[in-house]
């Protein structure tokens, strides 16, 4: 009896412990949400829970911000990023693990290799190389370099990916007298459906979220993507927070609206380098 | 004979062929601009000109400047504390949620949440909690009369960088939990039985079971977590933009601040900025070689 009581007490004490983390991770974002439908006076004096909500910051941010504008940019830039990043991993990623030609490994061990450089390592002669090929302040030079920058990680995964696949297949296929691209295109690429999804979510939130190149390569408002456009809306001494607030949740949605449609394969593709398997 | 040969021949070409468009903008894009890096890392230059070699005298130059080392001070505090708080807490939460019913699910999904939103809009978040005058935080401690505690967090020197540290604790702890919890399902039930059956209470199984049994897990998420640390940048930078005076200046924000940060303002420094990156990548490749040195000695031991 007294020992089931214990059991009872210290079942009780860790739902309240999860239930104060659950809070602390989850209402300041409630707190975001609820504060981009309040005026200004009532954001810096009222209650947390306002008397009644107004979409007067996200009517300033669209109309006057061009927050619209910022959220098209975002969602150009991510989709052809994504895109040439896919093309091009799924091809290298299954060369990598199904087709032997000299040099692959070495090939391979460089990609890998480089996933240790930072960002802020090739920040400065990016610009450079960018400014000096009129890339500079252009989505096209921020895809370009977005995807210069996902492809060994997404190479990496890939490859990890068609590894499982078993060789008979591409190896009967060839047999029938299939050539090597047929095989690829028509037997194992089908298959690889989850390993495409795993890279394609993992850029779509490394991409959609980035920060650094953005707003170094993008000097322009009006091609800005969303975060560095965000950021932009704090000012040192006097920020509007109902504007920043609506502008941080129009970024966020996207992320967050897919994240609860597909929360395994999320948490799956962005834990998928640290996790085997 | 001659078939299995123009086989094989046809096979280089066709993996060449296959990994040519990833070289080609891996090429451009990554190899060139990390020997660029290194190249202006040797040299004097204000972004416009020539440039000027001038040897290591950037890295000579950064030993002796006091708020690089500051900057360097910072980072390695902030690379230790996060390590230990983002691998400590999230493997105490992780075997908490192990099991799987409904109510430990939902945990470990929300708890993941901020790890899908942005450093930039994280920081921007929390900085406004952290306002004093009108702040989350402040408002909360005035109206539980505990106007004692309020602080100035972000813009006092002292409390600045915790609170930094918190908030990428808040932002990166689901991501964890979910690789120990990866890692847990690894773990036999038996093993936990027998240790039952011995009479062992839940704080010795968690001792003697589950830390060692995790520790190829515990590797990868502390390599991450250094790694991560040392170049941390958007974060800080949403935050605090690496003040108030240098309190939380790290190697990433003074590297941006000396090449863009005085645009209009004043010269930029871009070898010298070039060479603080190559410092981080220096702390990078280290951290790796570790990781892959621990790896193996791990792999030995079984």
């Amino acid at each position: 009896m007294s020992i089931k009581l214990k059991v009872k007490v210290s079942d009780i004490v860790r739902n309240i412990f999860l239930f104060i983390v659950f809070a602390v991770t989850i209402f300041p974002l409630v707190w975001m949400v609820i504060n981009s439908f309040k005026n200004r006076s009532e954001i810096f004096i009222g209650p947390i829970w306002p008397e009644k909500f107004i979409l007067d910051n996200y009517r300033f941010v669209i109309e006057n911000l061009n927050i619209g504008r910022s959220f098209i940019n975002t969602v150009i830039v991510t989709a052809f990023s994504i895109f040439l990043i896919l093309i091009v991993s799924v091809m290298a990623g299954y060369a990598f693990a199904k087709i032997k030609f000299p040099g692959r490994d070495v090939i391979f061990l460089i990609f890998i290799a480089s996933l240790t450089i930072p960002p802020q390592v090739t920040l400065i002669p990016l610009f450079l190389m960018l400014k000096e090929i009129s890339l500079l302040d252009s989505l096209t030079g921020l895809i370009a370099s977005y995807t210069g920058l996902g492809v060994a990680f997404s190479i990496f995964l890939m490859r990890a990916f068609f590894v499982t696949i078993p060789d008979a297949l591409r190896e009967s296929a060839i047999i029938d007298g299939a050539s090597e691209f047929v095989a690829f295109w028509k037997v194992i690429l089908p298959l690889a459906r989850p390993g495409i999804a795993t890279v394609a979510i993992f850029q779509f939130v490394s991409i959609w979220n980035e920060f650094m190149y953005a707003a170094t390569f993008i000097l322009s408002p009006e091609k800005r993507t969303l975060q560095p456009a965000i950021r932009s809306l704090v000012g040192r001494y006097s920020t509007d927070w109902g504007a920043l607030c609506a502008g941080m949740v129009i970024a966020v949605i996207p992320i967050l609206i897919t994240f609860i449609i597909l929360q395994k394969q999320f948490i799956k593709g962005l834990t998928a380098g640290a996790v085997k398997g | 004979m001659r078939k299995a040969h123009s086989l094989e021949k046809s096979q280089h070409i066709f993996g060449y062929l296959m990994i040519i468009p990833a070289l080609l903008f891996f090429v451009i894009f990554v190899v060139y601009p990390s020997l660029d890096a290194v190249g202006l890392s040797l040299c004097f230059w204000h972004g416009y000109g020539e440039r000027v070699f001038v040897g290591l005298q950037n890295y000579i130059n950064l030993f002796h400047d006091p708020v690089f080392w500051l900057a360097f001070k910072n980072n390695i505090i902030f690379v230790i504390a996060t390590t230990i708080l983002q691998t400590l807490i999230p493997m105490v939460l992780a075997v908490m949620l192990v099991k799987n019913s409904f109510l430990n699910t939902f945990f470990r999904v929300s708890y993941f949440v901020p790890n899908v939103i942005s450093f930039i809009i994280t920081g921007s978040l929390w900085a406004m909690i952290f306002e004093p005058n009108f702040g989350l935080l402040n408002t909360i401690l005035q109206n539980l009369g505990l106007e004692t505690w309020k602080q100035l967090w972000l813009a006092d020197p002292k409390w600045a960088f915790p609170c930094i540290i918190f908030v990428s604790l808040w932002q990166s702890m689901g991501f964890y939990l979910v690789i120990f919890y990866a890692g847990l399902q690894g773990i036999p039930e038996e093993v936990y039985e027998a240790a039952s059956v011995d009479g062992a209470d839940s704080l010795r199984k968690f001792l003697f079971i589950t830390v060692p049994l995790l520790r190829p897990v515990t590797t990868v998420v502390i390599i991450i977590n250094v790694i991560g640390g040392f170049k941390v940048f958007d974060l800080i930078w949403a935050m605090t933009t690496g003040g108030p005076n240098h309190a939380t200046e790290v190697m990433a924000t003074y590297l941006y601040t000396l090449a863009f940060g005085s645009i209009g303002t004043g010269t930029p420094h871009m070898g010298y900025a070039a060479a603080i990156g190559i410092m981080i990548l220096i702390f990078s490749v280290l951290a790796s070689v570790v990781q892959l040195w621990v790896r193996e000695a791990d792999t030995l031991e079984y």
